[in-house]
């Protein structure tokens, strides 16, 4: 049962991250790698909050919200000056950078040796300290991201988005100031991020800065790419795709010696598959050209 | 005149693309602009869509010198261009291609969705009605839900002449609007630059299907080496 619960709340804080990502990449065609560093920034200042300051979970949650709110300026920067494979780039650094920070930093972040005892959460008197209330939280919490994101894309304000993503000129043309829907969609995606480096960061009770790296942001892409870009229904089967397939595949007999890699060795030639014979992956509507 | 282009000149690198050139159009008229390739015909729309500065010269539409306004502000005043290669969002249907481009709808701030979430969706359904007018008189009636991207090259320069429609443009240059589309869409086409034309709307139109454009024109002028020559009343 606690493994299943444990999947379950993987598959949450990837499916979160998912999200957040296709708001970038699959809706305003921004290609970021440093999803992660939102994410780890995220996990970050809930748990200097939680810890250090002795803050509550909501004032932990809402203040790593904020503050990659405002951390996340710029890759906003970014996103205004820079375009397609240049942007991917200008993140790239910045997920360097960020990474770098978290390691070095002793002092904040306790470099390489991480941040332990991360409390578990606390709301309304409640204490979400056994496994099943944990994943009783995360649904919740990832519940409502959804039903956001779900409620975002039945705006016009999403149709501004793809706008950008398809034609920033033609949106020029038509007195559309590309920079503020690229500035909206960077700064939900990196406060939403936040959420999932919470929720990871008081699950595990210990966050370093090797959960946060430029592997992870590459990861957290191609969850997206192979879910399909620019749909609800693609980040939801591509979270859901990379959380299981690896453990259903501990179902096949491998030595143990071997297993973990040959896993991924697997996972990987699946995500070669997809992304030949389905480049808009199991549910897109949109590709990168 | 609703458009008057007074000594426009520019260059690139020392290179003259266009040199002193003037015209106006008048209100309700077609104009066609023609122009062997690299004569400056699309420089000239780019400047007067506020997508480049001149190098020297003015243009004023209905009035308002455009020297300092960027591409937005013209276009909030009423200018709407097409481009050679239709720029519609191609992912997208054509009823959101058309919604995309109506100006100032409350739901593109983000503000709004909290202190007036009632209005945005208010205006969304009227903007949704009067998409599906546009979309019959561009003569893509039943094909609001279609990708844009999947309409023919014809129907995508129509599609792209209708969002200048619900942009409310009141200039529309259309850079080769018959370009690359069969006989049958080139009618479909010009009948509705003359429709456009009878409800009031300015046309200048860069072509070089010049037995099709100068039969629907007024005036037509002739870009030769970044000069302009004018030629008077071919259609009242």
């Amino acid at each position: 049962m606690n493994y299943l619960l444990h999947i379950l709340i993987m598959c949450e804080i990837y499916l979160i991250l998912a999200l957040a990502m296709n708001l970038l990449a699959g809706y305003s065609g921004l290609l970021s790698l440093s999803q992660a560093a939102f994410y780890g920034i995220g996990a970050y200042v809930a748990a200097l909050l939680l810890i250090q300051a002795g803050a509550s979970f909501t004032l932990s949650l809402f203040g790593a919200i904020a503050f990659n709110l405002i951390i996340c300026l710029p890759v906003v920067w970014f996103a205004i000056r820079l375009r397609d494979l240049f942007f991917a780039l200008a993140t790239l650094a910045w997920q360097i950078i960020v990474f770098a920070v978290l390691y070095n930093w002793t002092a904040f972040t306790n470099g390489p040796f991480g941040i332990t005892g991360i409390p578990k959460p606390e709301l309304f008197g409640l204490y979400f300290s056994s496994l099943p209330v944990f994943a009783v939280l995360g649904s919740i919490i990832t519940l409502l991201v959804l039903l956001f994101f779900m409620g975002l894309h039945k705006t016009p304000l999403s149709r501004f988005f793809q706008g950008v993503r398809d034609d920033q000129l033609a949106m020029m043309s038509f007195g559309k100031k590309p920079a503020y829907f690229k500035t909206l969609a960077v700064v939900i995606s990196s406060g939403v991020s936040a959420i999932a480096g919470v929720l990871f960061a008081t699950y595990f009770s210990y966050i370093d800065p090797t959960s946060f790296t430029l592997d992870e942001s590459i990861l957290i892409i191609s969850i997206v790419l192979i879910g399909g870009l620019g749909t609800i229904k693609g980040s939801v089967a591509g979270a859901l795709f990379y959380v299981l397939l690896p453990e259903l595949l501990r179902f096949i007999n491998i030595p143990d010696t071997i297993a973990a890699n040959l896993r991924m060795m697997i996972y990987a030639t699946v995500l070669i598959l997809v992304v030949i014979y389905r480049p808009y992956g199991f549910y897109g509507k949109y590709t990168f050209e | 005149m609703i458009l008057k282009v007074e000594h426009i000149s520019k260059s690139f690198n020392g290179l003259s693309v266009l040199k002193d050139v003037s015209f106006e159009l008048s209100e309700g008229t077609i104009t066609s602009l023609f122009g062997e390739n690299g004569s400056g015909k699309t420089t000239l729309f780019h400047i007067i869509a506020g997508f480049l500065k001149p190098t020297s010269g003015k243009v004023y539409f209905q009035d308002e010198n455009l020297h300092h306004k960027s591409a937005a502000e013209i276009d909030e005043l009423g200018i709407g261009r097409t481009w050679q290669t239709p720029r519609i969002f191609k992912n997208m249907s054509v009823q959101d291609n058309l919604l995309l481009a109506t100006k100032d709808h409350p739901g593109e701030l983000l503000l709004n969705y909290f202190l007036k979430p009632g209005i945005i969706w208010r205006e969304e359904t009227n903007r949704k009605v009067r998409a599906e007018k546009v979309c019959d008189e561009i003569g893509l009636a039943g094909k609001l839900q279609k990708t844009a991207g999947a309409l023919s090259y014809g129907q995508q320069k129509l599609l792209s002449i209708g969002m200048l429609l619900m942009n409310d443009a009141e200039l529309l240059l259309l850079d080769e609007p018959f370009a690359g589309v069969n006989a049958k869409m080139v009618d479909a086409i010009s009948e509705l630059l003359l429709q456009l034309k009878e409800r009031g709307k300015t046309v200048l139109l860069v072509e070089h299907n010049r037995s099709k454009a100068t039969e629907i024109s007024y005036k037509v002028l002739h870009l030769v080496k970044g000069r302009i020559q004018e030629q008077e009343g071919i259609t009242p």
